[in-house]
């Protein structure tokens, strides 16, 4: 049984082409690492995969549901981080987690203990009757993790969680996901940070302009690449290596007059 | 029970409209304050409808005209605020991921935009509707009638501006649209102060729907507005066939409404909507050179072209900014439509103050115009950008200065060198009317001095919009304003004007009194703006 199941997506802006013929299947328990450079498609598929954005083609099944037919219940059962970092900013913490708790349909006290709580894992206990238009980009990221964990999910789909977050709370999170994953509950991870997607990931999928380059467990293809880090191994395959090259000339346009 | 009969989550409208609601009343643009505020602005704006209401030579004419103006102006809201009222773009993205059902949403959607259209409808009606009500002896019915009338047309406007949106947003680039909307306004708001300024309305007493000697064109039928108008006649029991037909039409534009808008108060809008506005532009905007912009060489300061910079830059692209400027356009041209009108203008250095009821407009539209725009300048969407000015080894008393110089070259100059137009045909003496605008330069220039005297030294662009921080002090400005128009300028044109020497010494005043001020503003803005400066930058130009 799979948590994620996608056959053949394909999405389309006009004459580009964000995603094309992607398939993936990921089991319950895992962490998938979903990277590929900036206009891989990474946040097209993302949003195709919670009910965001209809594919035009292909099909995909979150938590055994159809993301298409059955989007409600797919939403249901998962928890998204949007790269966007997109909230209500009027609200406080406290009004926001109570909010998504009450469009999920939560019990008021166990929604209440929950929040207190993921706001107290977060170090934002203090601030949580304070409007979030205040917080920095690292305190609204907080609320939107806790917002994902809020109603307990069975999958989650995080893009760029830890952007913006202290060394604290990246150690914090990375800590909950390795748990959660090790009760069952499957991460898909979307991440530039390819060290935490190191540590972190059982799987790796690379995306690279809307099609699947690899999709291989990790140590897998580390081995098979004979790269010692995913770093290495990822601009090996995108082709992004030569960066060298690229600092020399700012630093020649620097020194012009 | 009705909400789930129908696949409603009451539950989730309810919480919907809490954070939209908390939404409108907490954010810095539309907070409680400015809601009120915007609807006493409507509720006046409706007092000037019932103009003509009670004095159009018929009843339906005026119910059209009463009509029309409440379509126009709820066009305007909606096309300014079509993000926030209508459809958020940001929805999608907080909303999207949480299992809410599209009905459910459409639901909250249409509550949220009925009670939004529905405030501000009632508070630009109801002079109207009582005035229907009231004004030929009690009649409610004729009341209620007009207020439904009012409601559906709101209501109307709203799903027809929603159905269009994203179809444009499909054939037209955003970045031009909201240039193309912004134009609208324009002309929206040009109309909107036509319609009850430039007609002549007669206010004296007569029958509702008049002596049936006036004769209704047939072309005002092509304006929905008076269909909706019908309804006020047929409640008077005056329905002739053509009134019969059109009030049909308006009772079968109702189910079209909830058809239009049915598709597009979705989330899956939203999204669509989100998705056409951060599409990357086709063909990006044409990028100028600035040093090699003929204007921007007439600002002598660094500091002041890099304001100018900014403010040609925010007026091209910041939507709010461009029509906030453009706003002053419609009062000006009204106020001197107005007074010619009233007889035209006559040359005050032969005619004295004869005719200054007439001038007293124009003067008005120039100085008051400053106001808005001088807050304008300091206000932004984009407000905490403006640490660049701190961060940067400027003079930030030479950054406020060079609001002052913007205003002066890129507004007022051209402004005045069209009335010096004007003035130069209606005074039949070219001479004269570069002396009077001359003189009105200066004078418009002591007032901006003033006004940065006044308010506190603000770097542009650098507070949240309407933060009404300089509100005390654009009233102090207001009122040397009034002061200027009603006492110097009466002064200048009866004393100085019929004297060549004394025009001269008057130049020679107000300069050398110009000249003290801007001394004393200089001095005035180093020792405010201390606090701005990082103590151990070095002062080179930026």
């Amino acid at each position: 049984m799979f948590a994620i199941e996608a056959h053949h997506l394909r999405k389309r802006f006009g004459s580009k082409t964000a995603v094309e013929d992607l398939s993936l299947s990921v089991r319950y328990g895992e962490i998938l690492g979903f990277l590929g450079p900036n206009g891989a498609g990474k946040t097209t598929t993302l949003k195709m995969l919670t009910g965001l954005l209809p594919p035009d083609s292909g099909e995909a099944r979150v938590a055994g549901f159809d993301v298409v037919r059955q989007p409600l219940e797919v939403k249901r059962r998962i928890g998204v981080v949007p790269e966007s970092g997109a909230l209500y900013a009027h609200l406080t913490a406290a009004e926001y987690l109570q909010w998504v708790a009450t469009l999920h349909r939560l019990p008021q006290d166990a929604a209440e203990e929950r929040a207190a709580r993921l706001l107290e894992l977060f170090d934002l206990t203090d601030v949580r009757h304070q409007r979030m238009t205040g917080y920095s980009k690292g305190m609204r990221k907080k609320v939107l993790l806790a917002a994902a964990l809020l109603p307990n999910p069975d999958v989650l789909f995080l893009d760029e969680p830890l952007e913006g977050l202290d060394v604290h709370a990246v150690r914090v999170v990375k800590d909950l996901l390795r748990q959660l994953a090790a009760v069952g509950k499957t991460i898909f991870l979307c991440s530039h940070i390819l060290e935490v997607v190191e540590r972190l990931c059982t799987h790796v999928v690379v995306l690279h302009r809307g099609r699947k380059l690899l999709d291989r467990p990790l140590p897998a293809l580390l081995e098979e690449l004979g790269a010692e880090s995913l770093e290495e191994a990822f601009h090996r395959w995108t082709g992004t290596g030569e960066t060298g090259s690229i600092a020399q000339e700012v630093l020649r346009a620097l020194e012009r007059p | 029970m009705i909400a789930r009969a129908l696949g409603v989550d009451g539950e989730q409208v309810r919480a919907l409209l809490g954070v939209w609601f908390r939404g409108d009343l907490r954010t810095e643009r539309s907070g409680l304050r400015s809601s009120v505020m915007k609807l006493v602005l409507y509720f006046l704006l409706g007092l000037a409808l019932t103009v003509p209401v009670v004095g159009s030579p018929d009843g339906f004419i005026g119910a059209t005209v009463f009509l029309t103006a409440v379509a126009l102006i709820v066009g305007l809201e909606v096309l300014v605020e079509f993000h926030r009222v209508v459809l958020a773009p940001e929805d999608a993205e907080v909303l999207g991921p949480q299992p809410v059902s599209s009905r459910t949403y459409f639901f909250a959607r249409l509550a949220y935009v009925l009670a939004y259209v529905g405030a501000f409808v009632t508070a630009l009606a109801l002079p109207s509707v009582l005035a229907f009500a009231l004004a030929w002896g009690i009649d409610l019915k004729r009341g209620l009638v007009a207020a439904l009338a009012a409601y559906a047309l709101g209501l109307f406007v709203v799903s027809v501006i929603a159905s269009m949106y994203a179809s444009l947003l499909r054939r037209i680039r955003p970045d031009r649209l909201r240039r193309v909307l912004g134009y609208a306004q324009i002309l929206l708001l040009f109309a909107v102060y036509g319609l009850f300024l430039l007609p002549s309305w007669d206010l004296s007493p007569r029958p509702f729907g008049g002596g049936g000697n006036t004769e209704i064109p047939g072309w005002i039928y092509l304006n929905p507005a008076a269909w909706f108008a019908s309804w006020i006649e047929w409640s008077r029991g005056n329905g002739g066939i053509r009134t019969t037909i059109m009030g049909g039409l308006a009772l079968l534009l109702l189910p079209l409404i909830l058809v239009l808008i049915r598709d597009r108060l979705s989330l899956a809008y939203a999204q669509q909507l989100a998705t056409l506005l951060h599409a990357p532009s086709a063909s990006p905007a044409k990028a100028e050179l600035f040093e090699k912009s003929l204007w921007i060489g007439a600002f002598l300061r660094p500091e002041h072209r890099a304001v100018a910079l900014l403010a040609r830059a925010q007026f091209r692209y910041d939507h709010k900014f461009r029509l906030s400027v453009l706003a002053v356009l419609p009062m000006i041209a009204v106020f001197g439509l107005l007074a010619l009108r009233l007889g035209g203008l006559q040359d005050p250095f032969v005619h004295g103050l004869a005719d200054f009821d007439r001038s007293l407009l124009v003067y008005l539209a120039l100085f008051l115009s400053l106001l808005p725009l001088q807050a304008q300048l300091r206000e932004s969407d984009h407000h905490e950008a403006a640490w660049v000015f701190r961060a940067t080894p400027c003079d930030p008393a030479e950054v406020i200065l060079g609001m002052k110089t913007v205003l002066l070259l890129s507004f007022v100059l051209p402004l005045l060198l069209l009335l010096t137009g004007i003035f130069a045909v209606s005074f039949g003496d070219l001479w004269h009317a570069v002396l009077h605008s001359t003189m009105l330069f200066l004078l418009v220039h002591l007032v901006l001095q003033l006004g940065y005297l006044l308010a506190p030294a603000d770097l542009p662009f650098s507070l949240p919009p309407r933060s009404g921080s300089s509100t005390a002090s654009m009233l102090a400005l207001a009122l040397v304003i009034l002061v200027l128009i009603l006492a110097v300028i009466p002064l200048l044109v009866q004393y100085i004007y019929p004297r060549g020497w004394s025009l001269v010494l008057a130049f020679a005043v107000g300069g050398a009194l110009s000249w003290g001020l801007e001394r004393l503003l200089r001095r005035r803005l180093r020792w405010n703006v201390r606090s701005l400066v990082i103590p151990s930058a070095p002062r080179i130009h930026c």
